[in-house]
């Protein structure tokens, strides 16, 4: 994590006083309901169905030790010592009230974070890849430019009333871990040879009720005008994005409108006044940020699997089929990032308790140096965990069901948290999740059918990301009842949008249906290498929707 | 009178919204741009101003930047935040020295940001007070990015400190 200096710690706690001095006017009458709203929304509060929601940003996925503690600690004081951790790099409390929000916000400031600007019309936190620096396949570490643009966004006095919100995402690695396709500005570092570090710049991705890809507006961006040049594409946004009709009000609708092209030359004109101007960073800036991400020192390890771990691999099964499933290729030889799945069968997706959480900080100072990612795949990550470690960070992990082996497969579910707790929601997520967990509880068979992306949101702003689910489920209202929508094919990287397979089903076919497309792609995979999203490419959907919905329509026909 | 606030001081209103009736009257008067295209040539007593939309294009008012004192931008809900890029166009980069003025939905809450986008004049809404608008100026120390307030980011700042020792 980047550690704050005197100006960032006195910036935060300014943020908190003006909210501490919000509320209090909003809860004397001063400031009514409606004047009150954009601001509790810029400080993260939502009203909700049971009481308000707090969304503290977790920025580009990266928390310490003492932070995961006080995370807990505010699940425990101030909600019912429980934390979901969202698609979008934040942890919700669903059950805060409102008069103590400011001392949960002072109490953040304590430790440097915040909850500032993770909702409203403006730039939210800033995502990455989870594994950002200590992935193998990293190009660049994409930190130092998630830092560069959380301070930049932070209060940025011309862009807090945009006509709608906007997404940021970096990634800096081979594989597109940060879904940079799908967002309102994904950039892509690039180092290049001649030029040094720089991005690639697309516009206009998103989900919600139109999903679109982005398109490329600049192929390389050096990153000196990094700043720079957001400021021309959030200007260019703020004066011409729609504000007459909040469906389409996105950045990805301008530009649609507009044609790439002309928002592209828009966008360069504007930036001619102000490109090379005082905003260009200077190295010393990049450098100054870089000292201030805390660097692990890194023991010299021999590459390869110690004999210890190898002699528990051999006798001890679960211990293999986790070791396969849940760690991720490290940069350091010798080392492992390990995925701690919030996915265990009786879990809501992305839950977490103060007691896991506290258990988890103490876990990364014991088997790391005290650092803890957060992916967007609503799992923890311990980077950092020697592979000698494993088998006592497993036998640390069980007892508290965070050993899971399940990333990457159909029961990983990502999910919002839905009708039970969100105003927005048509329907409810975390049943449907729930019911799938319980009709694909063979670990085994889970297993055999390989990697699945199973995504679900509870309504058409698509918090679980079912666009871009292998399999993606969205809820619906028919009539006042619960349905369900079902598409496939999605792929978050490179970035595409599933495709629904058919009218919608009430909640108790859903996992039916799951189970009969399954089925028909085990009998039409070439062999097991060819992953069920690969089959779709290339067979199309008929099949599966024919396993779906044919077996009734014969009924209908007889 | 109403009150406004201007350059942090708490000041008597003295524009009137222009009518074909009394337009040889002296005082400040404040225009739409198609009124004083119409009224320019005339000689005529006192300051004008300009009363625009905040989705104005300020290409459009360059002719008229020497000559008019004030821009009131009427930002009809505050959450339209338009008039904060308009403002910042008008200084940074068509470089007007007048009066930039928040008119219509303006509050304690919005003044600070408006502020830093170049605004040096706000008219509270019905029910808001200049006091309460003074209140709500210059609440923090510090600001990462680079306005009008601020024309170097902070960066540059903690650079000269670090090498000023």
């Amino acid at each position: 994590m980047y550690q704050y200096d005197e100006i960032d710690q006195r910036l935060v706690e300014e943020r908190v006083a003006r909210f501490r001095d919000q509320t209090r006017r909003f809860l004397a009458g001063e400031l009514s309901e409606d004047d009150f709203r954009p601001f509790r929304l810029q400080n993260g509060l939502y009203i909700q169905r049971h009481a308000p929601m707090l969304r503290v940003a977790i920025p580009y996925g990266v928390l310490s030790a003492s932070q995961l503690r006080r995370l807990a600690w505010i699940a425990r004081t101030h909600d019912r010592g429980v934390g979901h951790f969202t698609t979008r790099q934040n942890i919700q409390y669903n059950w805060v009230k409102l008069p103590e929000v400011p001392d949960i916000l002072a109490a953040l400031a304590e430790v440097q974070m915040h909850a500032t600007q993770t909702s409203g019309n403006c730039v939210r936190n800033t995502t990455t890849d989870h594994f950002a620096g200590v992935a193998a396949d990293e190009l660049v570490d994409p930190r130092v430019t998630c830092e560069l643009i959380r301070q930049w966004s932070t209060g940025h006095p011309e862009f807090a009333f945009l006509p709608r919100k906007f997404k940021i995402a970096v990634n800096g690695a081979r594989e597109d871990r940060a879904a940079t396709g799908v967002h309102d500005i994904g950039l892509q570092a690039v180092q290049d040879a001649a030029q040094g570090l720089g991005y690639r710049v697309q516009v206009g991705g998103g989900l919600g009720r139109t999903p679109m890809v982005g398109e490329i507006v600049r192929e390389f961006l050096p990153v000196r005008h990094l700043l720079t040049y957001l400021d021309a594409i959030l200007r260019v946004y703020n004066r011409y994005g729609r504000r007459d009709n909040k469906y389409k009000a996105r950045i990805k609708i301008l530009v649609k409108a507009m044609t790439v092209e002309r928002f592209r030359r828009e966008v360069e004109t504007e930036w001619q006044h102000w490109k090379d101007g005082p905003a260009t960073l200077v190295d010393e800036e990049v450098a100054r940020i870089e000292a201030r991400l805390k660097k692990p020192a890194y023991r010299a390890l021999p590459a390869g699997i110690p004999a210890a771990l190898a002699a528990r691999l051999h006798h001890d099964t679960d211990f293999a089929t986790w070791f396969r499933q849940n760690l991720h290729p490290h940069k350091v030889p010798g080392y492992t990032n390990v995925v701690l799945s919030l996915k265990s069968p009786d879990q809501p997706p992305g839950d977490a308790s103060a007691a896991q959480m506290d258990a988890i900080a103490d876990w990364s100072e014991r088997f790391g140096f005290g650092e803890i990612r957060v992916s967007h795949e609503q799992n923890l990550i311990l980077p950092d965990v020697a592979l000698s470690d494993l088998p006592a960070l497993y036998d640390a992990l069980c007892p508290w069901k965070l050993a899971t082996p399940n990333v990457g497969l159909l029961t990983n579910i990502i999910a919002c948290p839905g009708g039970d707790y969100c105003a927005l929601a048509n329907a409810r997520s975390l049943p449907l999740a729930q019911a799938l967990q319980d009709k694909f509880a063979d670990a085994a068979w889970v297993r055999a059918i390989g990697p699945v992306d199973l995504n679900i949101s509870g309504c058409m702003n698509s918090c679980g990301h079912h666009h871009v689910g292998h399999i993606g489920i969205l809820g619906v209202d028919k009539h006042g009842r619960e349905y369900y929508q079902i598409s496939i094919g999605g792929a978050q990287a490179p970035a595409r949008l599933g495709k629904v397979i058919g009218p919608s089903l009430a909640p108790e076919e859903v996992p039916e249906a799951l189970q009969a497309m399954l089925e028909a792609y085990l009998k039409l995979r070439l062999d097991p290498a060819e992953k069920f999203v690969d089959t779709v490419e290339r067979v199309g959907i008929v099949p599966f929707r024919d396993a779906v919905y044919a077996p009734n329509q014969e009924v209908a026909c007889a | 009178m109403h009150e406004v606030v201007v350059n942090r001081q708490i000041v008597p209103d003295t524009w009137v919204r222009f009518s074909p009736e009394q337009s040889e009257a002296g005082g400040d008067r404040l225009y739409r741009l198609e009124e004083w295209q119409a009224v320019r040539a005339q000689a005529r007593e006192g300051r004008v101003g300009l009363w625009v939309e905040t989705d104005q294009d300020p290409e459009a008012l360059r002719p008229y930047l020497p000559e008019v004192a004030l821009i009131a931008i009427h930002i009809s809900s505050f959450t339209d935040g338009r008039g904060h890029s308009l403002g910042r166009l008008l200084r940074e980069v068509y470089g007007y020295q007048g009066e930039i003025r928040a008119e219509g939905d303006v509050i304690q809450d919005t003044v600070n940001d408006l502020e830093r986008c170049g605004f040096n004049g706000f008219s509270p809404r019905p029910g808001e007070t200049a006091d309460n608008l003074l209140r709500g100026l210059g609440l923090f120390s510090e600001a990462y990015q680079i306005s009008v307030e601020r024309p170097e980011p902070l960066f540059r700042r903690r650079l000269s400190h670090h090498s000023g020792g």
